[in-house]
């Protein structure tokens, strides 16, 4: 609709250097990186689950039963779960042993989450929350520590009423005043706290009475309750309190928490055992004892799927074909709230003019891509919601098409020529890099494809790969032209604020998009919100501010012997490890 | 060839041979050794494969078909496609450009650092040689693996910047060889005669005490250079090697990690070439040192 | 040589400090840094700023080394900035690991490697020096982490024999033999390129020495092959081997990041590694520090050892 005349604001605007990484693209990263270290495979990418699936595509590889997404959002349940859900009567107590792996050291900080992946699936079954996703729809908030919760009529102030008899893990009641202390870390100036730019408009905490606590904001915030889902997790005042909590050192060697789990022990680069908590709120943990072991490379991680000395393995879509026919593992997907794109630095003047963002769309076949490098566990992405954010998913607007002619009709368009097969204007080759953090074969992949495919069109595009930080510093200051990028949000559009709106480092300006993510954050319904967030999709997509590519589903490998995990992503799914069961 | 009662004597007599026929002495000293000959066909054959059969090829080594990802050998692609669908060939052979490189330039680097700094060190002695051994010790005392990995995540890594980092992060093995085998003759009596005829510092060291250092230098070269390739391949598989769409047997040999249960062949071809490779350049650099070893 | 030793002492102290220097405007200098993995979505410069103040990162690089160097000097490495640990309590919990591993692969290396370093020597060019050299040749020629992965697909996939990863079995008593079975295959991988090394250099400088005159002349008044090897060949011989071995130990500890991070085995190597690509400035200035104390005081016993083993090497 933004058609070819009107050429995206933010051209030439030397707008401020924004984050438009998100925390969660960190985490995702930061277990890159370690990947990086483990060999060029990697887990990475794809996952951070509260963006699960409200509509799952759980299609389990092995039984190929590939069920579709039906792009609605809580009602469909995505429980497909690969194994039958063990009978609690049957379970005899607590015993056994889960050994999950991570690539680097976890550390249990929430607050500021140093560790980043690793971290966060450690700290779901350590720390409570007060609310978290639901095991088959992850989009919806669910009673954790708070069993109810009440939003006033203004939006402004939330109520949560805790449960009765809380303890932490040292037998010290949990209260309001814990969660006041929580909420108060998490946004205190000294401390980095890792989510707080999620709370939005958050304004303080007050203490009720000891088992109510209000959060109040400073404006109606619609995804709040989405976004307390997130990693939001209670930490106990009593240890913590007069600690730096940028650097929680004694809290570290012994975290008190309030989860399914207790710590343990701690071996450094070894291993992290947490053992049940019996009394846990919603009863004992059936596994007894959960081991996360460190794995640094991720095909060795692979390797003990293969062997049963671990349990739950994320993989690559690559990395299917090494595990499938392995009678003791099963593979399955998931759905989660990612995208995958090429991020354009629509300030670069190459990329200035929407139809030649607009041709870089025709000509990438990404449909080709969805088959092959993501073995067809994939959809074709049309804006930057993804249909794991339920309402918000414009499910009626349809991606563009593969056609190499329309592209190269737009870049004629837009002034470009080809000349002895090289496309020129003024006397220039079309010749620009494309920005890849470097080890994971996937992104690898789409890296190679789309220089191949934007070479057929005459251009001259290099692929420039760094070592993570470097990728990030290079990617947060907009120092790319493409870069290839994956974006894992909460399930909500609202996070996607600081990647299109304000100063992003596409530095994409576009003032009517601001204003629709101002009054999509503002309204508190789904069905209020829902047409803001698709004519925000539609403008997102037409202006090609990234060339968006796929929503990839997430791979992994469960052992056989596990039973009861809902089939939605590893993160959300952890947060109810403590109904799994093991056979044998 | 009978034993010499004094070293004098034993320069004069070596200095003598030489004068006679280097050449020849050397070339028939290096065809004794038959594995060293072997070695050189077989490099002289891997180059040939690697700088001149590519330009036959139908297939360019980064021409990706998505369509036809871990194809299998078959007449098309005779090793099969690679996970992006490219031809495994194509790149065994282009990749071979980049390996066979890489320790070539990287160690050529590093032995003139080295010999200079070490004959230098080694020769004038006093304030030249505590400067130069305690920065060939500050570079040995830094971490040599954190020293790369920092250099090449400052610079992003590239053909060039990579031989360069690995050389100028290895000379130090052959400045000190050199500086051992210079300070071990410095003194003998064939450099005091050379003095007396009024050769110059330079003229001694060319001429006279680096060719004693010839021998370890080029043992050390020739490991080192296996080093080097190996090295290319550890960094690979860290991320910072040779970077895509460019193939190199290390990066092929990380990329082909995801697939050793399935498609094992993948990472059996390059390892295989970067071991026949390395191991050639060893035997090579074995018959060279017993070429130049001119006392034996 | 009191006065030697006392000077190449204070050398090794300023030796140190301009290894830290360099080591710490390196990193500082390579682009990124620790908030990159904790920075959230959408910053506004004002946020990043007072993250980096929180981490007291906004100071001048020479002022922060200052404060590294004064709390070093006081014994403090500082705390990790990826897991808000002890840079001391995490090295102090890998480096064992580290020093066990590459410790038998060194030690395992040594001990073939003399051996067969002085059996090709004396036999050079024979049927047996080929095999043995030739095998020698193929352990330097093999890629680390492929050799690992091979391993694991034979030891640990298919056979079954051996644990693919980490020190101990979880969950179970520590026990040597245990132990044992996890530190076959990377102490395996590990030894393989430097027993290759050593015994190249054991045998080249086994054959160099036999060449020498003095042992022509002690082969002349008819002294057994044996007596030989032992009595001058071996002791001059020692010169290059040493300087490799010492040369070579600090490269083994370094070298075995590839393996552990194949090997899952919680040694210092890896985190080394793992600091480096984080940017956790002070892991990485302990470990230099650290490795870096440890090569230097081994060079410094190596040149004195040259001295005590060769009297032509004379001191300045």
């Amino acid at each position: 609709m933004m058609g070819h005349a009107v050429p995206p604001g933010g051209g030439d605007s030397p707008a401020l250097l924004g984050g438009r990484l998100s925390r969660r693209q960190l985490f995702t990263r930061t277990l890159q990186t370690g990947a990086v270290i483990g060999g060029g495979t990697v887990v990475a990418a794809l996952l951070d689950a509260c963006g699960g699936t409200t509509n799952s595509p759980s299609a389990t590889l092995s039984t190929g039963s590939g069920s579709s997404s039906s792009s609605t959002g809580s009602s469909s349940s995505g429980t497909t779960t690969t194994s039958t859900p063990a009978p609690a009567a049957a379970s005899t107590g607590t015993a056994g042993t889960l050994t999950i792996p991570l690539i680097s050291n976890p550390t249990p900080n929430p607050i500021t989450l140093p560790g980043g992946l690793s971290s966060i699936l450690l700290n779901k079954n350590l720390f409570g929350q007060l609310c978290r996703p639901d095991a088959n729809n992850p989009s919806t908030p669910t009673p954790d520590h708070a069993e109810k919760w009440e939003i006033s009529t203004d939006g402004l102030t939330y109520t949560f009423h805790l449960r009765q008899g809380l303890k932490f893990h040292d037998g010290t009641p949990l209260t309001a005043d814990d969660v006041k202390f929580t909420f108060d870390s998490i946004t205190d100036p000294k401390v980095n706290g890792a989510f707080k730019n999620n709370l939005g408009p958050f304004d303080h905490a007050e203490v009720v009475d000891p088992q109510t606590v209000n959060l109040i904001m400073k404006q109606a915030y619609g995804p709040l309750m989405v976004m307390l889902d997130y990693n939001i997790m209670i930490v106990p005042k009593h240890v913590l309190s007069g600690q730096d909590l940028n650097k929680p050192v004694a809290y570290i060697q012994n975290p008190i928490a309030s989860g399914p789990y207790k710590f343990k022990e701690f071996v450094s680069g070894d291993h992290l055992t947490l053992v049940a908590n019996p009394d846990y709120w919603d009863g004992a943990p059936k596994i007894g004892t959960v081991v996360y072991k460190i794995l640094p490379d991720v095909n060795t991680q692979v390797a003990q799927l293969r062997t049963g000395e671990v349990d739950v393995v994320m993989i690559e879509p690559s990395q299917v074909d090494a595990l499938s026919g392995q009678s003791n593992v099963v593979i399955n997907t998931a759905a989660q709230t990612n995208y995958y794109y090429l991020g354009v630095n629509n300030s670069n003047p190459l990329f200035s003019d929407v139809r030649v963002r607009q041709a870089l769309a025709y000509a990438l076949d990404r449909q080709t891509i969805v088959t092959s490098v993501m073995r067809d566990k994939a959809t074709l992405a049309n804006g930057p919601i993804s249909p794991p954010m339920g309402w918000a998913y414009p499910k009626d607007q349809q991606p563009f098409p593969y056609d190499v002619k329309k592209a190269q009709d737009l870049l004629t368009q837009a002034g470009w020529t080809l000349q002895n097969g090289k496309l020129m204007k003024d006397g220039k080759p079309f010749a620009f890099k494309i920005l890849l953090d470097v080890g994971n074969p996937t992104r690898k992949s789409f890296a190679l494809a789309a220089q191949q495919y934007y070479q057929k069109l005459g251009m001259d595009p290099q692929i420039d790969s760094e070592d993570f930080n470097k990728w990030y510093d290079m990617s947060s200051n907009s120092q790319y032209d493409l870069a290839v990028e994956w974006w894992i949000t909460p399930p909500d559009p609202d996070a996607l604020y600081g990647g299109y709106s304000d100063d992003n480092t596409d530095k994409y300006k576009n003032a009517d998009v601001d204003n629709l993510f101002l009054q999509g954050r503002q309204q508190s319904t789904p069905d209020k919100r829902a047409p803001i967030y698709a004519q925000l999709q539609q403008k997102l997509y037409q202006d090609q501010v990234d060339v968006f590519m796929l929503y990839p589903e997430e791979f992994r490998g469960f052992s056989k012997r596990l039973q009861g995990y809902t089939n939605i992503g590893i993160r959300d799914a952890l947060y109810y490890t403590y109904k799994w069961t093991l056979n044998g | 060839m009978t034993a010499t009662p004094t070293r004098v004597l034993s320069a004069e007599v070596t200095l003598a041979r030489e004068q006679r026929g280097p050449l020849q002495q050397f070339l028939a000293r290096l065809l004794r050794y038959r594995p060293g000959i072997v070695s050189l066909g077989v490099l002289v054959f891997l180059y040939m494969l690697a700088f001149v059969v590519p330009h036959l090829l139908p297939y360019s080594p980064d021409s990706l078909d998505l369509t036809n990802m871990l194809s299998g050998p078959n007449w098309q692609h005779l090793l099969g496609t690679d996970e992006n669908g490219r031809d495994v060939l194509a790149r065994l052979l282009y990749g071979g450009q980049i390996s066979l490189t890489v320790g070539i330039f990287a160690v050529l680097i590093a032995d003139t650092v080295g010999v200079l700094l070490g004959a230098v060190a080694g020769y004038f002695g006093k304030i030249s040689d505590t400067l130069i051994m305690r920065i060939t010790d500050t570079m040995l005392a830094i971490p040599g693996f954190l020293l790369l990995l920092v250099i090449l995540s400052l610079f992003s890594p590239s053909l060039g910047k990579i031989e360069l980092a690995i050389g100028l992060t290895s000379w130090m093995t052959v400045s000190r060889l050199v500086r051992g085998e210079i300070l071990r003759y410095k003194d003998a009596e064939f450099v005091q005669a050379a003095k007396a005829m009024g050769a110059s510092d330079w003229r001694i060291i060319f001429r006279h005490l680096l060719p004693q250092t010839v021998s370890p230098v080029v043992v050390a070269s020739s490991v080192l250079i296996g080093a080097a390739i190996i090295l290319e391949s550890a960094l690979s598989y860290l991320g910072l090697g040779i970077q895509p769409p460019q193939a190199s047997w290390g990066n092929m040999l990380t990329g082909a990690q995801n697939f050793v249960w399935t498609e094992p062949a993948l990472a059996i071809y390059p390892g295989v070439l970067i071991l026949i490779t390395v191991s050639a350049f060893n035997y090579f650099g074995e018959g060279l040192r017993s070429a130049f070893n001119v006392t034996e | 040589m009191g006065r030697y030793v006392v000077s190449r002492l204070i050398q090794a102290v300023v030796l140190l400090f301009l290894v830290t220097v360099i080591m710490f405007a390196l990193i500082h200098l390579a682009p990124g840094g620790p908030t990159a993995v904790m920075a959230d979505q959408k910053l506004p410069a004002a946020q990043l700023a007072q993250m980096r103040a929180n981490l007291g990162l906004d100071k001048p690089v020479p002022v922060q080394y200052g404060i590294w160097l004064n709390d070093l000097v006081h014994g403090n490495f500082g705390i990790s900035y990826t897991d808000s640990r002890p840079v001391l309590d995490e090295i102090g919990q890998r480096l064992p690991n580290t020093l066990i591993l590459a410790g038998t692969a060194f030690i395992a290396a040594l001990i073939i490697s003399l051996p067969l370093g002085i059996y090709t020597a004396r036999h050079a060019h024979t049927f047996a020096d080929d095999v043995i050299s030739g095998a020698s040749f193929i352990g330097l020629a093999i890629p680390v982490f492929w050799f690992g992965i091979v391993l694991i697909i034979v030891f640990s996939v298919a056979l079954h024999l051996l644990p693919s990863s980490g020190m101990y079995t979880t969950n179970q008593p520590p026990s040597l033999a245990d132990l044992l079975k996890h530190l076959l295959m990377p102490a395996l991988v590990l030894a393989t390129p430097n027993l290759a090394t050593f015994t190249r250099f054991v045998r080249a400088s086994v054959i160099e020495v036999m060449n020498q005159d003095y042992v022509r002349t002690a082969r002349a008044k008819g002294l057994g092959a044996t007596a030989i090897t032992y009595r001058h060949v071996l002791r001059n011989a020692l010169i290059p081997i040493v300087t490799i071995v010492g040369l070579n130990l600090p490269i083994v500890i370094a070298g075995a990041s590839v393996t552990e991070s194949v090997f899952g085995w919680p040694g210092m190597g890896r985190l080394a590694v793992d600091a480096a690509f984080t940017r956790d400035y002070p892991v990485v200035m302990g470990i230099t520090v650290l490795v870096a104390a440890a090569v230097i005081a081994i060079n410094l016993v190596t040149d004195l050892t040259y001295v005590a083993i060769d009297p032509r090497v004379r001191l300045q």
